[in-house]
């Protein structure tokens, strides 16, 4: 009878660990993440705020209410968060400036591993003068200073959305060229990779076909880091006044606004400054989680 | 009439060591030096010798898959030493590859229908559905089930993933094939049945082979013809039966001494090997043996042997067979 239940666990077992697809395998090592967990929930509290707030309420984020009454009105009825030194509604401000930062955060996180990903799949493949070249260029990027270029950047190609992401990609993809450069050298030396070459595939289809899908699981772990990433970045850009124009929000060009009146209204700095924590925590748990979950060594 | 499907002569691959500031070449491994063999159409050429050797190394020079650094590769009379990778990929549908490691071998990431099916699709063989309706034929002739097309290698036990690595190799139905030991890596439970499998094909297919391996009694039951190796030279070529029965070399003479005899009248005195391998990067001057060698003489040291034909098609280099 004790032996029957053993075998009847150990074949449940066996089921668990080897039906599984690799992306169900994941998953599954994912849900016993405690950290990843909690990232998750704080992600899915971040995006129901801002894609169902607005419908919930819908209020004109641009809108002003004339005259020094409108201006920095405590929390009400009539404005959940109050307004803000305009005389804008903050909730609504706070819902699509959210939009923005996440918008941001992700075209400029998944824009820049996708590059850093063709530059260390170039560099790491084809080896020789091209991996030289191509590194060196990656380490030039990485020993620049970053913000002085960015105003004299700024000042170039002007302000605005997709100017902030431009230049979070050209800041940004270094590290992925340098992760996937390394993958990509120990691959090539796998045999799968030799019989690929045995076939006559050519260098395209080995990098994209053989070396690309067996980096996209730490690709997708440093783009989710990347994202909370970007959106700092975002913040910071907007800190120099060179982010997102006004009158449009982003969560970090409300931190920069409200530091002026930091004594005056202080919950200003606190809205955004919260709400940016938050999602930067989320997707730093989540990655963290998403990392130990690909690492098949770990025990979850 | 037997034609030469493939041939070798002086066939040389070194791997530059890499050093000093500058990294310059301060030294090579000498993995294959001068080798040369043939393989007739529809047989099969043993190639064994311990590990180290140089048979992968030999394998995949021939295939092209590393550049020769001297010598000829002669492939349907035809020199192909210095193709292009480009100019080569027409040639690769006649010349395929199977592995000794059946995880290595196959991508982790790939469904093994696709895995299959590359070939086909890298040499744009047919429609998309014909090439599905291959993959599905081979998977049957392979001995896998054609359902299991959409399954990742993992989902497969290591003899399974060997039929895979054979579907792949034969899918193309290619002329050659190079065995790099198919069989060493699987339980002994399941070597047989891809042996057989193998047969099998060869024998539908008029498939040739060179059959690399380090178990004798393997190679003697697979090949036609028979190449030892050691420490990058190809010291005996014969027969299989001529090589198993009248071992010429004093270092094939040590590798069959090693192996059980089937018939207990046959005494056959065993030869221990003294010492280990010596680096390919600094083989010993002369006979590369003879630092293992129970005979060895002074001119050993002094003369490399030549490569000299004792009875047709049985050829030994070693300076024991000279003096005579
Ligand atoms: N890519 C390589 N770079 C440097 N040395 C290599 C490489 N491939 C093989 N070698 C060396 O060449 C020798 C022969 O190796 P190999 O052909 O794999 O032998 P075998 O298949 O008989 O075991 C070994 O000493 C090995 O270390
Ligand atoms: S040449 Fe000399 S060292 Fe080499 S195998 Fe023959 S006897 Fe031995
Ligand atoms: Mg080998």
């Amino acid at each position: 009878m004790a032996e029957e239940m053993v075998e009847i666990t150990k074949k449940r077992q066996k089921k668990s660990s080897e039906d599984y697809t690799y992306v169900g395998m994941v998953f599954h090592r994912l849900t016993r993440h405690k950290l990843a967990m909690a990232g998750a929930a704080m992600l899915i509290v971040i995006l129901l705020f801002v894609f169902v707030g607005p419908l919930i309420w819908r209020a004109d984020p641009n809108a002003q209410i004339e005259g020094i009454e409108g201006m920095f009105n405590a929390p009400s009825k009539a404005h959940p968060l109050g307004t803000d030194d305009y005389g804008r509604d903050v909730l609504a401000r706070m819902f699509f400036g959210g939009r923005i930062s996440l918008f941001i955060g992700f075209v400029s996180a998944i824009s820049s591993t996708m590059i850093g990903a063709i530059v260390g799949l170039v560099a790491g493949y084809y080896g020789g003068w091209v991996d030289n070249l191509l590194m060196r260029f990656t380490d030039a990027m990485l020993s620049m200073p970053t913000f002085p270029l960015l105003i004299a950047l700024s000042s170039v190609i002007g302000k605005g959305v997709s100017q902030i992401i431009l230049v979070i990609i050209v800041f940004g993809w270094m590290q992925d060229a340098r992760l996937v450069r390394g993958m990509a050298l120990s691959l090539k030396e796998q045999e799968y990779v030799e019989a690929a070459r045995a076939i006559g595939a050519s260098a395209n289809r080995i990098m994209w076909r053989h070396l690309f899908p067996n980096t996209l699981a730490v690709l997708i772990v440093s783009t989710t880091i990347g994202i909370g990433s970007a959106i700092i970045y975002e913040a910071s850009i907007s800190f120099l006044g060179f982010g997102v124009q006004a009158p449009f929000a982003s969560w970090g060009n409300m931190l920069q606004n409200a530091q002026q009146f930091i004594w005056k209204a202080p919950r200003l700095i606190i809205y955004p400054g919260l709400a940016i924590f938050m999602t930067v925590l989320g997707f730093n748990f989540f990655g963290d989680g998403l990392r130990d979950a690909i690492d098949p060594k770990l025990k979850l | 009439m037997e034609t030469r499907l493939v041939e070798v002569q002086k066939l040389k691959k070194f791997f530059p060591i890499k050093g000093g500031v500058f990294s310059t070449t301060v030294a090579s491994v000498k993995a294959v030096d001068e080798i040369d063999f043939f393989i007739n159409q529809g047989e099969t050429l043993g190639l064994v010798g311990e590990s180290g050797s140089g048979k992968t190394t030999a394998g995949r020079t021939m295939l092209k898959l590393l550049q020769p650094t001297g010598g000829k590769i002669i492939y349907k009379g035809k020199d192909i030493t210095k193709l292009t990778p480009n100019e080569m990929r027409p040639l690769r549908r006649n010349m395929q590859i199977m592995f000794q490691d059946p995880y290595g071998s196959l991508n982790p990431r790939m469904p093994v229908g696709d895995i299959i099916q590359e070939p086909l699709d890298v040499h744009a063989i047919g429609t998309r559905k014909e090439r599905r309706q291959a993959v599905k034929a081979m998977m049957e002739t392979v001995g896998l089930r054609p359902e299991f097309e959409k399954r990742y290698p993992h989902e497969f036990s290591g003899g399974q993933r060997q039929r895979i690595g054979v579907a792949r190799a034969l899918v193309l139905n290619p002329e050659l094939l190079v065995l790099d030991e198919p069989i060493s890596a699987l339980d002994v439970s399941i070597q047989s049945q891809i042996i057989n499998l193998l047969q099998e094909m060869q024998q539908r297919l008029n498939l040739t082979y060179l059959f690399i391996a380090h178990d004798l009694a393997v190679v003697r039951h697979m090949s036609d013809r028979v190449a030892v190796m050691y420490l990058g030279k190809i010291v005996e070529t014969a027969e299989n039966d001529e090589l198993f029965d009248h071992p010429l070399h004093p270092y094939t003479q040590a590798l069959l001494s090693a192996v059980p005899v089937p018939d207990p009248e046959v005494k056959r005195e065993r030869i221990i090997l003294q010492g280990d391998v010596p680096s390919p990067v600094n083989p010993p001057s002369g006979c590369h043996f003879r630092t293992r060698c129970p005979y060895a003489m002074p001119i050993c040291k002094e003369q490399e042997p030549a490569m000299i034909e004792v009875s047709p098609d049985h050829t030994v280099a070693c300076h024991l067979l000279t003096k005579k």
